[in-house]
This record gives structure tokens, C-alpha cells and sequence, in this order.
């Protein structure tokens, strides 16, 4: 169920350099959230922004009836969320897209890999995964960003207890590099692990999606893309999907429908 | 509605009459939901029941599927958006096997909106549609470039806007209402063109081509180069053509462009459209057409109106 809801602001917190989380109280939408899920937002009714913006759900609390979300306060419309404080309401739809697909065998090693304000919809994957029984031993995250300042969800991955591995750019915080460096060099993706999960920049999907293919090893990927109405209709956030029922051997599917999780090997990069 | 301490007579006397007629084709209220905002209905199934809309304008059917132009393919604009997204669609076949049944279960018209690049296209679309139980109407696109005539808009030049219209009428014995383009020096010479030619009701306006340009990457910011810009930015434009229109034809009009309140739509019910459709605010407010159905309402009971039909036209200097 998707709900079209003005949601109390519970707290808005600075949490990163330029890194804002606004937790919101949507009992329904909350419970009904899956791991990939994401809402669309809209905190002012003056046309400008006229559109609303996809974030994904973050943190859920089901006793409060609460989920947050992430935002990276750098563009007209999220320099303008972030004058919204606790007490008033944003208006959301959601929760939206399909979700991350949870590989329940028991022997699954996860790894998710997370850039920047790709974290968060991994963080509640992770936390899901923990949540429903697994073992945190058996789920690797690996979490970049450009520097310290930038990384979100650390400490609560790590109160998960999963194996986090941190990198930077500037090696301010864990390796030095990007996550496909680490991928490279210190994660032997076939020989440890059977499913991957990815959120973050297009670059760095696109190169995480490449690894995984070439290893072998079955990729879900929360595509990034502009998402102008979020429920379906405007046909402003396609992808290139292969089908092999269509002509030329690709629909043009929906990230914010028929996504935004894609299997690696589905997406054809433009 | 409870009716039982008001007493049924003062009830009903307060109840405006929303009832709209558009020649031939009869809607419980004036609102509709504009072609290419609303999808094929399915998407708003979790958002509210489809039967309280005046009708549906479908996103555009044109006889084979098309995927639509290249990313990106719609960005913001002040107050507005510009989208080419370039008629994605499953195409004729899979609209009446996939598409109607789910629109049939709403008691609501359903209108279907046609697109084609040549003439031939638009005659095969409407004689196939009606044969196809269930559509209210037929609503020609006619702001496609025409294949046939060098890619100009069939609904700019008022010649070719008559004979695609005149071949399109004999086909369907369906309402037929041409949805005229903006993109023109006068609006009423294409208006009278399509009224001659044959159309029941005109809607407008379509989206006005524009364009928007990122200037750190120096490119535009539509792959294709340019859109068609929509939103309560080019409401003033739409309301105004509305006015001129509705002095230059004797069939009735359906406003639309930019509308996202009631006032809004009130504006073209008052400049001379007998009925209006919600467009880009469906994408930010999916409830929106139900906000402006029941802002109609109240502004009928507050001002003492009977009904909708009263105030078409209405408006003074």
C-alpha cells in the first residue's frame, strides 16, 4: 500500500558534513517499508520546488511508528528541507518501488556496498537481515565516501555487528581509495561471497555491477536516477532493461516502478 | 454524508449540481485527470477510487508500442517541468487487451487519448477504438510531428489540422475532441479549423515548447534539446487562450494547464471551459483532482450557485 500522508517531523538532526536525517511518524508507511523502498517528498506547497524528491527509507522504528530518511543538503530543494524543523509536518508518499530480494539460504555470505548517501537503504537491508535471524557474521558492508566527514551509518552498522569495512578518498577514515578498490583488492567477491547488494553514485554502480558480473556473482542494484513523480506515471526515470521479448533486446522500464533494484545483469549502462 | 439532522431538503439544496455536459458526453463532475499525468489509472489504485473523477484522459495510445525519447527526458522548471518524453506507450493491441479491462471497472468515462505521426495512423486508431466497449470519447494528440509534412505539428498549421481531422471523423462514432497545441501565433484560427472540421469539444492547451539549459555542463538539459513545459507556470497562458477560444467556437472546451486547486480550474470554468483536467500536479499531489472536485463544490455552495453549468463563461471585466 502507498499512502499520499503529511507526516509529523519527529527530529531533524545533522548527521554529516551537509548530512541531514528527518525522522518522521507514519506508523503505516513505516510497517509497510521494504529494504530499496523509498518515499517521495514534498515539504512546501509554493511551486518552487514544484516536483518531489526520492529518498530512501533509512532507520524504521516500528514500536514509535517512525522511519527517517537522508538527505545531502546541496541543491535548491534540499537546502530548503533542511529549514524544516520537528513539529511540522512534510508531506510524503510511499512507501514507493520494489525492494531489495532477501537470498534467505542459510549458507548466503551478503555483501553490501554502499557509497555516500547510498548507505542508507543498505543499513536498513542489513538491519532487516539481523532483524529476521541472520547471523551478522555472514553480512559484509562496505561503506564509502569521500572522506570521514561524509560516511553515514557507521555507528549503526556497527551496533548491527556485521563486518563493516570503511573507505575514503582521502583515507581519512578506513582504506584509502574508492569501494572498488577494496572490492579489488581485499574482497574475494566469488570465492566469500554469493549475493551482492549496491546504493550510491552511477559510477560506482556501474563498476560494482561490472565486478560482480565478471565474478560471477549475482548483483541487486538500487538504480540513481531524477524520479519527477515517483508513482509510475510520468515516464521521466527509465532505464534500459534487457528483455529479450522486446525488440532490440531491452524495455524501458520505471526505475521508480518497476525499480529502483535491478539485477546487475539486467541493466544496459548508458 | 449524513442527511438525517440537516433534514433532505436543505441538504439537496445545498448540494451544487456538478453535472457536465461537453456536447455529446455527459460527466458527473467537471474534473478530469489530463493524458499523460495519470498513467493508465492501475497506478493510482492505493491513491483513490477512479469512479469519483469526472473522466480519465489516458496517456497517449499510438498503433505500434514506442519507447519513448532518450534520457534525460523531463527536468524542473519555476513552477513547471519540461518533459519529451516521447509518447512511451505498449501501443493499440496492448492498450485494449492489458489496459481497458482495468479502466472498465470504475464507473467513470474513460477518454483515450491518440497520437500518430501520419494520417493514416490516426484513422487506424479510430476505427479500431470504436469497436472497443467501454471509451468515452476519442482526444487527438495533434502536437506529434507530422512525418508526411517535414515533422511540423499537425496541430500548428490550420490546413493540416483540418484534413487530419476531417479523414479522423467519419471513422468513429465516438465523441471526438482535438486537443489543441499553444505553440501558434492564434489560437482561434486552429480552433475554428478543428470545430469545422468536425470536432465535438476542444481541449486545451497542450504543453508550450520550451527549453532549459545547464550552464556549468554548457548542454541542454533535455536530451533531445527542447520540451514541453507544463504547470501552474503556464497557467495565465492556458486561461487567457481558454477566453479566446471559448468567444471563437460554439463547442464546449475543456480547460487544462497548470491547474492544481480549485481556483484554478475556476479560472478556466469562468473563462469559458465547461469542464477542466488536473495535469503535472498528479505527479506531486496524486489526491489533487479530488481537492479540486470538492473545492468546486464548496465554491458553489458559498456563492449561492445551483450548479457548475451556471458560472461557464462567467467571467466579468
Amino acid at each position: 500500500m502507498r499512502y499520499q500522508l503529511d507526516a509529523p517531523i519527529i527530529s531533524h538532526e545533522q548527521i554529516a558534513d551537509c548530512e541531514y536525517e528527518i525522522t518522521v511518524e507514519a506508523p503505516e508507511a513505516a510497517r509497510d517499508a521494504r529494504p530499496g523502498q523509498f518515499v517521495q517528498v514534498l515539504y512546501d506547497q509554493s511551486y518552487n520546488p514544484f516536483t518531489r524528491r526520492p529518498f530512501s527509507v533509512y532507520r524504521v522504528d516500528l514500536a514509535r511508528g517512525t522511519f527517517s530518511i537522508v538527505y545531502l543538503a546541496r541543491g535548491v530543494f534540499t537546502l530548503g528541507m533542511r529549514r524544516k524543523r520537528a513539529g511540522e509536518v512534510l508531506s510524503i508518499i510511499g512507501p514507493l518501488g520494489n525492494s531489495y530480494l532477501q537470498d534467505a539460504r542459510p549458507d548466503c555470505q551478503h555483501l553490501l556496498v554502499a557509497g555516500g548517501v547510498g548507505a542508507p537503504p543498505l543499513y536498513f537491508l542489513a538491519s532487516e537481515m539481523v532483524r529476521n535471524g541472520m547471523d551478522p557474521r555472514r553480512i559484509t558492508v562496505i561503506n564509502g565516501a569521500r572522506s570521514e566527514n561524509l560516511l553515514v551509518a557507521v555507528r549503526e552498522l556497527n551496533a548491527l555487528g556485521v563486518d563493516l569495512r570503511l573507505v575514503t578518498n582521502d583515507g581519512s577514515a578506513g582504506a584509502t581509495g574508492l569501494v572498488t578498490d577494496l572490492l579489488a583488492s581485499e574482497i574475494q567477491i566469488p570465492q566469500t561471497y554469493t549475493v551482492v547488494y549496491t546504493c550510491g553514485p552511477t559510477p560506482m554502480l556501474r563498476a560494482v555491477s561490472d565486478m560482480c558480473m565478471s565474478a560471477g556473482v549475482p548483483c541487486q542494484v538500487s538504480v540513481e536516477t531524477m524520479m519527477p513523480c515517483g508513482i509510475g506515471v510520468c515516464m521521466g526515470c527509465v532505464v534500459k532493461i534487457r528483455d529479450a521479448g522486446e525488440p532490440d533486446g531491452f524495455a524501458m522500464l520505471r526505475s521508480c516502478y518497476d525499480g529502483p533494484v535491478f539485477s546487475a545483469e539486467d541493466i544496459l549502462w548508458e | 454524508m449524513s442527511s438525517s439532522a440537516a433534514g433532505n431538503i436543505s441538504n439537496k439544496a445545498a448540494r451544487p449540481d456538478l453535472t457536465t455536459r461537453l456536447g455529446p458526453l455527459v460527466l458527473k463532475n467537471p474534473v478530469m485527470t489530463a493524458s499523460g499525468t495519470f498513467g493508465f489509472g492501475a497506478e493510482w489504485a492505493d491513491f483513490f477510487d477512479l469512479s469519483r473523477l469526472g473522466a480519465i484522459m489516458v496517456k497517449a495510445v499510438t498503433v505500434k508500442p514506442r519507447r519513448g525519447n532518450p534520457m534525460p527526458r523531463m527536468c524542473e522548471t519555476p513552477a513547471g517541468t519540461l518533459n519529451s518524453i516521447g509518447l512511451q506507450n505498449p501501443g493499440l493491441d496492448a492498450f485494449v487487451a492489458e489496459k481497458m479491462p482495468y479502466l472498465m471497472q470504475f464507473d467513470c468515462p474513460v477518454i483515450v487519448n491518440i497520437a500518430a505521426d501520419k494520417r493514416q495512423d490516426f484513422i487506424v486508431l479510430a476505427e479500431r477504438l470504436n469497436e472497443v466497449p467501454g471509451i468515452a470519447a476519442l482526444e487527438m494528440n495533434v502536437s506529434c510531428p507530422n512525418q508526411e509534412h517535414g515533422g511540423i505539428e499537425f496541430g500548428v498549421d490550420p490546413k493540416l489540422l483540418d484534413e487530419v481531422v476531417s479523414s479522423v471523423r467519419p471513422r468513429t462514432s465516438l465523441p471526438l475532441i482535438v486537443k489543441l497545441s499553444p505553440n501558434v501565433t492564434d489560437i482561434t484560427v486552429t480552433a475554428r479549423a478543428a470545430e469545422s472540421a468536425g470536432a465535438d469539444i476542444l481541449s486545451l492547451t497542450n504543453t508550450f515548447i520550451g527549453t532549459s539549459i545547464d550552464v556549468k555542463k554548457r548542454k541542454f538539459k533535455l536530451a533531445l534539446g527542447r520540451g514541453g513545459l507544463s504547470g501552474p507556470c503556464i497557467r495565465p497562458l492556458a486561461v487567457y487562450m481558454t477566453h479566446r477560444v471559448a468567444s471563437a467556437v460554439t463547442i464546449p472546451l475543456i480547460g487544462m494547464g497548470g491547474i492544481c486547486t480549485a481556483d484554478d480550474a475556476l479560472e478556466f470554468i469562468l473563462a469559458g471551459a465547461t469542464a477542466v483536467a488536473t495535469g503535472t500536479i498528479n505527479f506531486v499531489n496524486p489526491d489533487a483532482p479530488l481537492r479540486v472536485i470538492e473545492g468546486i463544490e464548496n465554491y458553489l455552495r458559498d456563492q449561492g450557485i445551483g450548479a457548475v453549468s451556471e458560472i461557464v463563461g462567467a467571467v466579468r471585466r
